[in-house]
Order: structure tokens, then sequence, then C-alpha cells
């Protein structure tokens, strides 16, 4: 980092005040299509190739170049195709399950537009499962069986037989643009406070995830009702037990055989079984 | 967050000591510098004692000190180099008990610079000139002269500049009336730093080069300029004129040599050395300090070795031309950083570590068998003279001054279970080091005690005639008796005083100029001064239930409420006033002023009535016992006393001192005592302070101390509420719970206090005023560098460290070599003779306290553990780690895979360890197991570890070691400490860890701290975040999870806070390939902590607690520095406080601007702007400013002066004393 200034400071000054304007005057960039790195500059998410700009300025003038253009048609096209084959995957699943089974993922992929609620309402649209309990109520496992084959696929393959044309999907692509919580914000607040601006997504992340795993708990109440079963202690007492070894310093290898770290040193006698599993 | 800083003790560690008639007076005073506060101490020549008459905290570093007189004056002046970049004289006036500063000549920059002058001050005897210097490069000469009114002048500044050049040391040289002239020890380094060879570096000699200013043409010349033999460290000079040869006195390695201008020749005499010493017989001695005294008839100097040993100095002269240099062993006491010799034969010796002293000269050491060197006598080069130390021959130890100076580690805790907490110091260097323990509260010495028969109810003294010095009687009431004790050289029991002996006695007195009183429950005895007794006796069924008496009036107040007054007539008549006061209750307390000075009468009376309120009744004739003002209080009152505070020193040439103003005091029942101020004119009663004293009601006795009035208020535990360098203090007496007391003055104890305790009379006196804690001390071996408490027992683990020593074994063996030596080069006909010598010196033992351990040379370490039980003071264990290992840490841990509560102590270990450049021959972590109570450690085992092992800190049932810079988890194993993890990321050294929870901080010797987090899972230790700001950490401790306060070693205190959204929960990146641009910023943690403040002691801080200081208090920061300070932080509470005294603070630096010229927001910005810290010492001296600035500050604040005042004492006894 450098302190030395070029330039007296009025002009800095107007520079500056030019920049300011020009990151407010800049186009909308949502939050999903860029990423602040943690050393502050940022990456375009749409371009394969993650090009790195210093200011929001940049990114705003790469936003508008050839290259992203082409990137963003690419994008659009495999972003299309990725949530088909999700939206296959989940319907797949639901079919063999029979529960609506949330998508996993810790934080949504940049790019991709709230998938759930379509997925939800897509499903409830087609034909053959006829979906009449809501999404916490228990489903009888027992109608996996009359599921048919051919019933299987159709919402999926319905969708797929109408392919949206090339300007719907930017006209689609641009209004939810707008929607979407825009980058600037992320910046601005990284700036406040300095190494907030890469902890956030962490966060978040865990956020979702404790919320994820609060819902499937109760989307299955079977699992919970089994949480404190004798088999779950033993689980306990081996991860335990796992976390005693790791900390003293026995490490798995590929066979899943605990084996001593060459870095850490141990009693000669000592070895995996002597650390009580208590 | 906000904080404020608070000094609860000052620096006792002494840098500068100079000495002179400060005052004006016949009296000689001596002015120290404490490294940022000035003190004038001034040493009794009757008792020996020193006291304190006036420190100032100057916010600045004192780089140099002087005293100087005009030519033909009486009073000396004070001049201070400090790093203000300014030259500033201050006289002290004593009437006001302040420095005043007279001038200050802005030369340069601010701050410790290698060219700006202030480290070096020279004064022309004659008080003519004074020459400041800096290291390098520059000198200035001030002209310094009266003006018409007699005032001091300066001039403006003379340059005596000269390139590449360093100064070593600077003295004005004595040349009579002559144009003065200073000497100085240079060095020339323009060559040196030209030649590329290296050679001139080599043959660089040092010069010694005078300096003369013309007075004639205003100007300064290099007038000559002299290379050196031998490189010098100081100049003496020598008195001229009338009084002696003139010239200096050089101090080099191993010699003393006398030159001076003109045809003198050079006089060299060698430094004698010890005979028969341990230290390497290689290593040149040198001289460290010295001191001048000058009669009319003659003069000596006294030097000081780096060994203590003092040599009394004098030179032969042959008409003017110094023909002999001789030196005479003196005698030894502990390396002093300043020496003066007084008028009155007292040497004041300001040692460079540990406690001061103040010697009494009883011999010059003319006349006795030690043997005189000379510089006459022939001797080989290189070759010197031997003397044998002993023990004080010529100095007797008169007083002795504490000084923590250095603490190298603090713990607050209480151990002794007092409910006050105690602060357990390691103080000292070398053989002098001690392990202290500080309590507040006012040391008491115990002078006599007496038992009784039977328990008395109270005691009085008084005088037989008011123009006497010492009491002549003690009076004891029992409930149905008194005792009468005369004071002589012996107390004893008498009968023809006049009192009545078969009462109890209420009160009793002198009264006018040669009478005493007695009042007893059925009447008052006046006894005239040839036994004349008058009575008057209560009327009817009445009886006196309290009284009130001064040294002319005496009020009384009988069962149901009625006040009779009697007055004193020019006669020497006892009358009551013609009218009676009756009263709306019973009347349970009361109290009369003294009479002031040049009056008939104290012209308020006091009453504490039992429906809780206390009435102030006017004794004026004109208005006589008609109320004038009541005060209701929350609970009935116990006691009253009036007394005056606040006075003034009265002025040596008779003016009056500033007038005090009248203080009641209330104790109450509930153990309360309430301050008020009673107005002198319409007796209102205004600006209340309370303050809780303990369990029980609160009894007020009026005492004399220091020759100004204070209250000794008793409850559960005794208080002494004093006004002392214009602040008050209300301090507790370390001393067992008392009764009654009086004041007390005999010859032997012109300043005492009787009391009574049970069935004892005690005389005891308070001589330490002013000092917060009192210290119990305990010696220990080497320097202690750490400790860690163990709380079961109440017991200290303490490691010792002495670099550049021997052990105990070594030193044995020395000996015993030398002891062979000895015999082996003697002679046939002289080996009877060298075993009696071999014998002797083996079974010399001096004590390394005062005649100071043998140097060993560098790389060469001794260590001892020590556990300690600090209320009594033993030693419970010493292990003696082998020579050359350095303990330089410590921790005590609970395992986690070992018996619950077994602890074991680590000792961090180094071996072979080099300084500069840092080397180390290994270390080990010594692993103890402590028995339950503390008393024993058993090794365990001994872990090799390859670098230093700096610190070490529990963790999670195992420990976290700083090995170098390799931040290690170590678990229990069987032959050694397993190392488990490992972090090799933090820079340089690892100086402490600090834990909390999974979150370690971990100190950089010079990088910060560091945040790292303990991931259990993966087994790693990761550094998650770090500081923005380089920092050389001293000590650092956890105020809370986010949050830590470190010390670094500019004398900067900062806290840094993780902010709510960093996270601990980072990778480290295990694969390497992480991108360039993603590792953070400048390779450092890629999270940073914020600064939330920072501030400039000014001194370094060893030792960061959070910790509670008074019971019930709130917690505040505690720091302790080197220097001796300790001091606190504490929060501020409010928004309101805190603006208050963020207000106050720019006030007061705008209206009280530091005494030595450094601006006090720049110095308390030295390395980083100051944030979020208000300097409580500044806002403290508001108390000492003059009234007018305190109401034009007031006002502002729209408040009034007692108002700010009261607010600062609010905040200081909330957290502290």
């Amino acid at each position: 980092m450098s302190y030395k200034r070029d330039g007296d400071d009025l002009s800095l000054l107007r520079r500056l005040k030019h920049h300011r304007v020009c990151e407010l005057l800049s186009n909308h960039i949502p939050d999903d299509e860029a990423m602040l790195l943690k050393n502050g500059r940022l990456t375009c998410m749409i371009c394969s190739h993650r090009p790195i700009f210093d200011t929001l300025s940049m990114l705003a003038i790469h936003r508008k170049g050839k290259k992203h253009i082409s990137e963003l048609s690419k994008f659009l096209v495999h972003k299309r195709e990725a949530d088909t084959r999700k939206l296959k995957a989940e319907h797949r699943r639901y079919l063999h399950s029979g529960l609506a089974v949330k998508s996993m993922s810790h934080a949504p992929l940049p790019g991709q537009v709230q998938g759930n609620k379509l997925f939800v309402t897509q499903v409830t649209h087609s034909g053959g499962s006829k979906l009449k309990f809501g999404l916490q109520q228990r489903k009888m496992i027992l109608d996996i069986q009359n599921v048919s084959k051919e019933a299987e696929l159709s919402g999926v393959v319905t969708k797929n037989a109408v392919l949206p044309s090339a300007s719907a999907q930017v006209r689609q692509y641009l209004k939810g643009l707008w929607k979407k919580k825009p980058l600037e914000k992320t910046v601005e607040k990284h700036r406040e406070n300095y190494g907030e601006g890469w902890t956030k997504p962490l966060s978040i992340a865990h956020n979702n995830s404790v919320t994820d795993c609060a819902e499937s708990k109760v989307e299955n109440p079977a699992a919970a009702a089994r949480s404190w079963s004798d088999e779950d202690i033993a689980k306990k007492k081996k991860a335990d037990h796992d976390l005693k070894l790791r900390m003293n310093g026995w490490i798995k290898n590929a066979d899943g055989m605990w084996v001593q770290d060459p870095d850490v040193e141990f009693d000669s006698d000592e070895h995996e079984a002597t650390i009580s599993p208590d | 967050m906000h904080l404020y800083n608070l000094t609860l003790q000052r620096a006792t560690g002494i840098t500068h000591a100079v000495h002179g008639n400060f005052s004006g007076s016949k009296m000689q005073e001596i002015l120290v510098s404490r490294g940022k506060s000035l003190e004038l101490l001034r040493p009794d020549p009757n008792t020996g004692k020193v006291h304190t008459l006036l420190t100032v905290e100057v916010f600045g570093i004192v780089r140099s000190l002087m005293a100087f007189r005009l030519t033909g004056g009486t009073k000396d002046y004070i001049v201070v180099g400090s790093d203000s970049g300014r030259i500033v004289i201050l006289e002290y006036i004593s009437t006001k008990n302040i420095f005043e500063k007279v001038h200050q000549e802005t030369f340069g920059k601010s701050g410790c610079r290698r060219i700006v002058p202030g480290q070096y001050l020279a004064i022309d005897p004659k008080g003519r000139a004074v020459m400041i210097g800096a290291i390098e490069k520059q000198k200035l000469v001030y002209i310094l002269n009266r003006d018409a009114e007699a005032r001091l002048t300066i001039s403006s500044p003379l340059e005596a500049h000269k390139s590449n050049t360093l100064v070593y040391h600077t003295v004005g040289v004595d040349a009579g009336f002559e144009n003065p002239m200073f000497a100085c020890l240079e060095i020339d380094y323009e060559e040196a730093d030209t030649d590329p060879t290296g050679e001139a570096a080599h043959k660089t000699q040092q010069t010694l080069t005078f300096y003369e200013l013309d007075l004639g043409l205003n100007h300064v010349v290099r007038k000559y300029s002299e290379p050196l033999e031998e490189h010098a460290n100081f100049l003496v000079s020598v008195p001229g004129g009338n009084d002696g040869p003139s010239g200096v006195l050089i101090c080099s390695e191993n010699y003393l040599t006398y030159k001076n201008l003109g045809d003198q020749h050079d006089i060299r005499c060698p430094i004698p050395r010890r005979r028969n010493d341990l230290d390497d017989p290689e290593r040149g001695m040198i001289f460290v300090c010295s001191a001048t005294h000058k009669t009319k008839s003659m003069f000596f100097f006294l030097a000081q070795t780096e060994q203590g040993d003092i040599f009394k100095i004098t030179l032969e002269t042959d008409e003017d031309m110094v023909t002999e240099i001789k030196l005479k062993y003196f005698d030894t006491v502990p390396v002093a950083s300043a020496m003066c010799v007084m008028k009155t034969g007292f040497l004041f010796v300001a040692s460079e570590f540990g406690n001061h002293y103040l010697y009494q000269i009883a011999h010059l050491g003319d006349d006795d068998d030690e043997p005189e060197f000379s510089s006459a006598m022939p001797l080989e080069e290189g070759d010197t003279f031997f003397f044998a130390p002993r023990p004080l021959r010529n100095l007797v130890l008169v007083d002795e001054l504490d000084s923590l100076s250095p603490i190298l580690a603090c713990q607050v805790a209480d151990l002794a279970n007092e409910d006050t907490p105690q602060l357990y110091m390691l103080c000292g260097r070398g053989p002098r080091s001690s392990v202290r323990v500080l309590r507040h509260g006012l040391e008491v010495s115990e002078m006599a005690v007496s038992e009784l028969p039977g328990n008395p109810n109270a005691v009085w003294t008084v005088k037989r005639r008011v123009d006497e010095e010492y009491d002549a009687y003690i009076i004891v009431s029992f409930v149905n008796a008194t005792l009468v004790l005369s004071i002589g050289e012996t107390v004893e029991e008498v009968t023809d005083s006049g009192f009545l002996g078969t009462t109890p006695t209420l009160s009793c007195s002198a009264l006018g100029e040669d009478a005493l009183v007695q009042v007893y429950p059925d009447g008052i005895r006046h006894i005239r001064a040839d036994k004349r007794v008058n009575e008057w006796k209560a009327p009817g069924k009445k009886t006196i239930v309290k009284c009130a008496v001064n040294q002319r009036q005496v009020v009384i107040a009988l069962t149901g409420g009625e006040l009779v007054y009697f007055e004193m007539d020019p006669t020497g008549q006892l009358n009551e006033y013609t009218e009676r006061k009756e009263m709306p209750s019973e009347a349970v307390c009361m109290a009369l002023a003294n009479v002031p000075t040049g009056e008939q009468r104290s012209r308020f009376l006091a009453v504490g009535l039992a429906d809780n309120t206390v009435r102030i009744i006017s004794l004026d004739p004109l208005d006589c016992l008609s109320p004038l003002s009541m005060q209701a209080l929350p609970a009935a009152a116990e006691s009253l006393c009036i007394v005056e505070m606040g006075v003034g020193e009265a002025g040596g040439e008779g003016e009056p001192g500033t007038s005090g103003s009248l203080y009641l005091n209330i104790g109450l029942q509930n153990g309360v005592l309430l301050r008020t101020v009673l107005d002198q004119i319409t007796g209102d009663l205004a600006d209340t302070r309370t303050r809780y004293l303990g369990s029980r009601p609160v009894k007020l006795f009026r005492i004399k101390m220091q020759g100004s009035e204070a209250v000794l208020a008793m409850s559960s535990r005794s208080w002494l509420s004093y006004y002392y360098q214009n602040r008050f203090h209300l301090t507790p007496l370390s001393y067992e719970s008392l009764e009654y007391a009086s004041g007390f003055s005999s010859e032997q104890c012109p300043e005492g206090i009787v009391a009574i305790s049970t069935n004892t009379l005690r005389i005891l006196a308070l001589e330490k005023l002013g000092a917060v804690f009192n210290q119990v001390s305990f010696p220990v071996d080497y320097t202690p560098r750490k400790f860690v408490i163990h709380h079961e027992s109440a017991h200290l683990i303490i490691t010792e460290t002495e670099h550049n020593a021997y052990t105990e074994d070594t030193k044995k063996q020395r000996r015993i070599q030398m002891a062979e030596e000895m015999q082996e080069a003697a002679g046939e006909e002289e080996q009877e003779l060298a075993r009696e010598m071999a014998e002797a010196f083996l079974n010399e033992d001096l004590p390394e306290s005062v005649f100071s351990a043998p140097k060993a040379g560098p790389g060469m370490w001794a260590s001892v553990i020590r556990v300690l039980d600090p209320v009594e003071g033993k030693t419970e264990q010493l292990i003696k780690l082998d020579q050359n290992e350095a303990a330089l840490s410590i921790a005590l841990v609970k395992f986690g895979n070992q018996a619950d509560n077994q602890q074991f102590v680590i000792v961090g270990v180094a071996k072979e360890l080099q300084l500069n450049p840092r080397q180390v021959g290994g270390g080990f972590l010594y692993t103890y197991k402590v028995n339950a109570d503390c008393t024993h450690l058993d090794l365990v085992h001994k872990t090799p570890v390859d670098e230093v092992p700096s610190a070490i800190a529990p963790f999670q049932g195992r420990i976290l070691v700083g090995v170098g810079r390799m931040l290690r988890l170590y678990d229990m194993g069987r032959k050694k400490l397993l190392r488990k993890c490992e972090n090799k990321h933090i820079p340089n050294l690892i100086v402490n860890i600090q834990a909390m929870g999974h979150r370690i901080f971990v100190s950089d010797v010079q990088e910060s701290v560091y945040m790292v987090r303990y991931k259990r899972q993966e087994n790693q230790l990761i550094i998650f975040a770090d500081d923005t700001h380089p920092r050389w950490i001293t000590t650092a401790t956890i105020l809370d999870f986010d949050t830590v306060a470190t010390a670094d070693k500019f004398g900067n205190i900062a806290v840094i806070r993780l902010s709510g959204n960093i996270t601990d929960d980072v990778d480290e990146d295990p694969t390497g390939n992480k991108a360039l641009w993603d590792r953070g910023l400048l390779n450092g943690a890629s999270q940073k902590a914020g600064i939330v403040a920072n501030f400039h002691v000014g001194e370094i801080c060893m030792s960061l607690q959070r910790a509670t200081l008074i019971p019930g208090g709130s917690e505040s920061l505690v720091y302790t520095t080197l220097s001796g300070t300790v001091g606190v932080l504490v929060p501020f509470t409010s928004h309101e406080d805190q603006d208050f005294f963020q207000h106050l603070e720019m006030h007061m630096r705008s209206e009280n601007p530091p005494l030595c010229g450094r601006d006090h927001l720049s110095f308390r910005s030295y390395y980083y702007p100051v944030k979020n810290v208000l300097d409580g010492d500044l806002c403290e001296q508001f108390n000492s400013i003059d009234i007018a600035k305190q109401k034009s500050i007031a006002d502002d604040l729209d408040r009034t002066p007692s108002e700010v005042s009261k607010k600062l004492e609010d905040i200081r006894t909330r957290y502290a004393f």
C-alpha cells in the first residue's frame, strides 16, 4: 500500500468526489453477481474467468463490456440448464421420499433465482402427484409405491418442452435485477467496519444452515422422535472420542485408520486405544 | 468506552537530584526528578526525616536538572532540560507552595531527539550562564542576569554548535569571575563516518573541549580541545577562583584524571579496586556518580563506583597548581543515580534501584586507619590500588525513603483475608530486590505501648504553658477515676497536678497562658498556674453531659439540653455568660474551633442534638448563643470536630501563609463521616462530603500533623483526614482499631498520637503522610521476574533471574579456587600468612544487598524458583537452577489428563541465553508437581525445547507455550510434556499469552497482539485477527472476550477490541494454493482489531490487571510501571461524567500548561494519538491552581469550584483511594 499522493490535494479531492459520484450513478449491480473479496477488491461472478476490479466503477464499466455480455448470455443458458437439472433432481427425490425437501445448499448460488417457491408452485400444478397437504403435514410413505414411472418426470418434462425465447430470458433477468440487494450496500458496510465485508457471507451461510436444519427437523418429526436413541448416544460418544483423538494429534489415513500425526509428540506407549472413549 | 487515568502512587525512582536553598530560607532542600514529576524534599535537620514539600506532575520527561544561584543571591533557581524543546527556569514560592515558571524559552522541536538540546545542562558556578546541550551537535548558552527590579532575566541563546560531534557530559568550569567556561566530553565522528576502511572508527579519540562565553563580546568560542587517552564517562568540576585550583576531574575507565587549562600538568590516578574481588579482574571500573562538598576553607568530592564504593577525593595544591590527587575509601552504599551533600552534614543517596537513603556524615574519614591512595604513589601502567570494603564507618543511616522502582510484576489479590485487597509486587534489581506487599493505609510507627489498670474511656494531653513546645501531662479518664501522667524522660503518674482524680473526666485542656481546665460530670475545675483552683458546680440535680473546650472558651451541656457558656477574661478568670441556652433536645456532641491567632474567641459552637441535627451557634458577644445555621443528618451525630485546613505554609520572612477555611467534621453513629465547610463569616454550612468509614460510630479527634490541623476519625478502623499538598486525604491507618486518641508531643516524638485501645495506652507516630500505601518488604536473592499465586494456600511462586551473575554454587567454587591460588602464589615464608588470608577470604561475608553482587559477564545467568508465603514472609522452598539457566516464564496449571486437583508449576528456562545478539543454547520446560498446601514443588520432568520459552499459559487442561516465535500446545506426558500442535506465524518472539474460551491472545515482542483460535477438530492453532499497529508489548490482559489491554515498552497503554462481526471461525489455508491477493493485508491476518483507547503513561508499564481495589468498589484496570507508579484506568459509567471531565481536562490544558513546557496533549499522544482516555492527573491539578482560575474554569463548566473538586474526589473514591 502506498501513501504517496500524486497531485496536490485539491485535485485529489476532486478526483475522489468524481469517483464517489460515479459510484453512486453506476449501474445497479446485484449482490450476487459480483463478490467483494476480503482484500476489498471485487470480482464479477457472471464471467467464468472471474476478473478482479479495484473499484465499483471499474466493475460497472466491465459489466457494460462486450465480453461480459457474451458471458452473461452463456451464464443465463447455463443457469437455466442448471435450474432444470436441479428441478429434476428435486422432483425425483420428492417422488421417492414423498417429502418436499428443501435445498440443503448453504447459500443461494450466485445468480440463482430463489428457486424454491417457483418449484413448489410448479409441483402443485403438475398433474401426477396431487399434493393436497401442507408442507408441515406428514405424508403417508405408503403412497410412494403408487407413483407410476410415467408420472415421475412429467412435470419437469412439460416444462422442458416450452423453452422461453432468448429475449424473454433477458427480460426476466433484467426484471429480477432490481429486486436483488445491491452490491454497493455490502461494499459500504464493509468499509464502515474493517473485516465485515467478507465475514458476512459466512455468517449468512451459517444462519442459513441453521435454519435449514431446524426446518428439516420439523419436517421430519419421525427423526426427531428417534433423536435420543441408544444409537445416537453411541454416535455422540464416538464423535467425542474422535475429537479427543484429533486433539491428541491422531489423524485418519486413507483407509480410515487412526495414525499418529508425525508433527505431534506422543508418549512412547501411547496408541489409539489408550485414549479412553468416554 | 472512555477511561479516566488516575495515579494512585507516583513514581518512586529518582532520575536526578539537586540540592539548594530553593525556599530562600537557611534550610537546604533537595529537588528530585522522578521521570515525569518533580518533588521537593526537605530533610529535617533535627530528626533526620525527609519530608516532601511539594510534588508536581510535569507531563514531560525531565532529562536534566540543575540548581543555580545568581551572584550575591540567597535563593536557588532550578533549570529544567526536558523533552519539550524548551529551557525552563523554575522558582519555588514557599508561601504558596508552588513552583513558578520564571522563564520558558523555546529552542527546538519537542521530543527526546538527537540534536535538540535538553539532555545536558551545565551551570556556571557563579550563576552567570547556563549551557544546554543535545546529544549531538547543538549547544546553546543563555546568559542569566538581573533586571532593575532584581528579577532574573535570561538572554537570547548563543550557539556553540559543532556538527558531527557527540557529547557525553558537560559541566560548568569554575573560573571565578573570569569569563564563564564550560567543559564537554565530546567525540568527533566525522572522520570515522567517512572512512570506508573503518580504521578511523578505531582511532577516533574522545576529546575534552572547553567552551568560553565571552561576556564582553556576547559570544561563545570553542576555546581549547584535547584528545583523551581513555574513554571517559563523566566530568566533575573543581572549585576555582578563590576557593580552589579550578579545572575538571575526568572520570574514565580505571582512571581519574585532573586537567586544567594553562601550565597545569595532567594528574592521573587509578581507581582503586576491591581486594580479592570475585568480579572479572579484566573488567574496567568506572565512577558513576559524584557529589561535591565545598565550604569556605576546603572542598572534597565523593565519587561512587559502579560497585557502590564511595571514595573521598581531595586535591593537593601548590600555588593553584594541583600536584596530587588523593583517594580514600569512604564507605559503601547502594549504587546511586545522584548524591547530594548537604550543609547540615547529610548525604542524600538517590538509589538507581530500590529505596533511597539519607545518611548523616558522622566522620569525614580524615583520621582513621584506612589507607589513602595518591597519584604520587608510583605504580606501573595497568596496575592499581586495592582496598577492602567494609560496613559503614563514616556514614550513619538516618532515613530511608521507600521506592518500589523497578516494579517488575504486580498482582492484586486478597491473600491475607483482609477484605481490602493487597498489591503483591516484585520490586528491585539484583541483590537489592524484594517482594513487597502493599496495603492501602498510612504506616503507623508504634513508639510505646503501656498497660493501664482497667479500661480507660478517654485520654487527653495538655501543656503546662501555652508557649511550651511539648506536652506536660497525659490525662486518662476511667469509669470512676482520672489518672494523670506526667511526660518527661519517662511517663509516670503524678498527683500534684491539681486535677481531680476521683471522678471521670469529660474533657480537659490548657486554658489561656498557663492554666488548665478539667470538665467532669459535676462541674468545672479551673486550675491556675499557682495551683489555685476555681470550681464551678453544676446546679441542682443536673449534671454535665457534654462539653467543648478550647484555649479560651468552655461550653457545657447540662442534662435536658441546656447550654452554659464560659469565656476567659483578660485577667485569666473563667466567667459564665449571663444567659443560658435551652436546646430543643438533648445535646449529644459539641465542638469548638481553636481560637484563631490574634483573636479573643472562636466565633462558632457546633452542637449535635438527639433530633439528628447539627446546629451552629454564635459565640460573638453581639449575638451570643443565637443559632446561626442548622443541618439535618441522616443519622444521629456521634462526634463533632471543627478544624481549619488548607492553610498555606508561612513564608520565611514572617509573611503570613494563605488562610485556610473551617471545616466541620461530623461523625455519625452509622459509621459515616461528613465534612462540611463552615463559613467563617456567617456560620453557614455548605459543600458536604460523605465517606463511610466503618461499622462503628465515628469518633473524631483533632491532632496536629506537620504543623497543620488534621482529624483522626475512629470507627471500626481509624482514619486520618488531612490536607496535604493541596489535596484532602482521608486515609486509613494500618493499625488495629483504637477507641480514643489525642495529639501528643514530646522530645522523642514531636508529632505523635496518644491513643487507647482496650486497656493499653499507645503512643503512635505517623511519618509518611501523603503515602497511599504502606508496604511490607521481603528480600529475595535475584531480580524477581514473574510470579503466580497459588490461591488455595495463598502462596506465591516466584521466578528470580539475574543476568551477569553467578549462582551461589559457582560463587563458592570461585572463592575456593581463588583461595587456593592465593596460597599457591605465596612464597615459602608467607605460607602461614597466605593460609590465614585465604581462610579470612573464605569466611568473608559481605551482604550483597549493600556491596553488590559480583558481575559474571554477559551470557551468565543465575536463577531460583521460590515458594513464598507473602503473609508471613517465609520462604517455603527455594529451588536453585544451574549456572546459565534463566527462568523466564512461569504458570500454574491443571492438566486434563491428570488427577482433578493436582496442580503443576511449569517454568520456562532458557539455557545459555545471550541477549544481544539474541542467541540461545536451547531451553527447558520444568514441570513441578505442587503439593496440596503449596509448600513443596517436586520436579516431574524436564522437557527440552529448541528456543526460549518466554511465555506459558494454561489452556483447556493443557498449556500453551511461546517457544521463541512458535506458539505450541503441550499436554502432560509421562516422560516429558508432549507437543500437540504448533503455530509458526507469530513474527518475532512471544512475550505473553492470554486465553479465554477458545480464544488466545498472543503478544509478540514487537508486533502487538495476535488473536488465535484453537480448532479442536483439526487440532490447529489459527490466527484469525491481529492489530493494525506495531506495539512492543510488555504485558497484556484480557478485558473481555473481544477486548485486550496492552502496554508497550514506550510507555503506552492501548485497549484493542475485535469488532462484533469479526469471526474466529476461519480456516487456515491448508493447501497453500490460496491466491496471493487473498492472503490479507501486508501478510497479516485478514481481520483486524480496532483501537478503543490509547494513552501514553510516560513510564514503561510492566503489569496490567483488571481488579477491584476497594471493597464494594467497581473494577478498574490497575497498572504498575518500572519507575514505581501505581495507577488505574477507570471506565466512565455515565456520559455526563465523561463530558464533564473532558471539558475540565480541556480547560486545564489551556489554563494550567505543564511546568516543563511540554504540551499536555502532545505528551499524552507521544506515540499514538490519545484516544478515549482522560487524564485525571491533570484534572486533579485543578485543586492546586489559584482560586481565580479555579473559579473561571468552574464557571465555564456551569459549576462552583467546590462542586468540581467534589466530582474529582468522587470519581477517585469510587474506584480507589
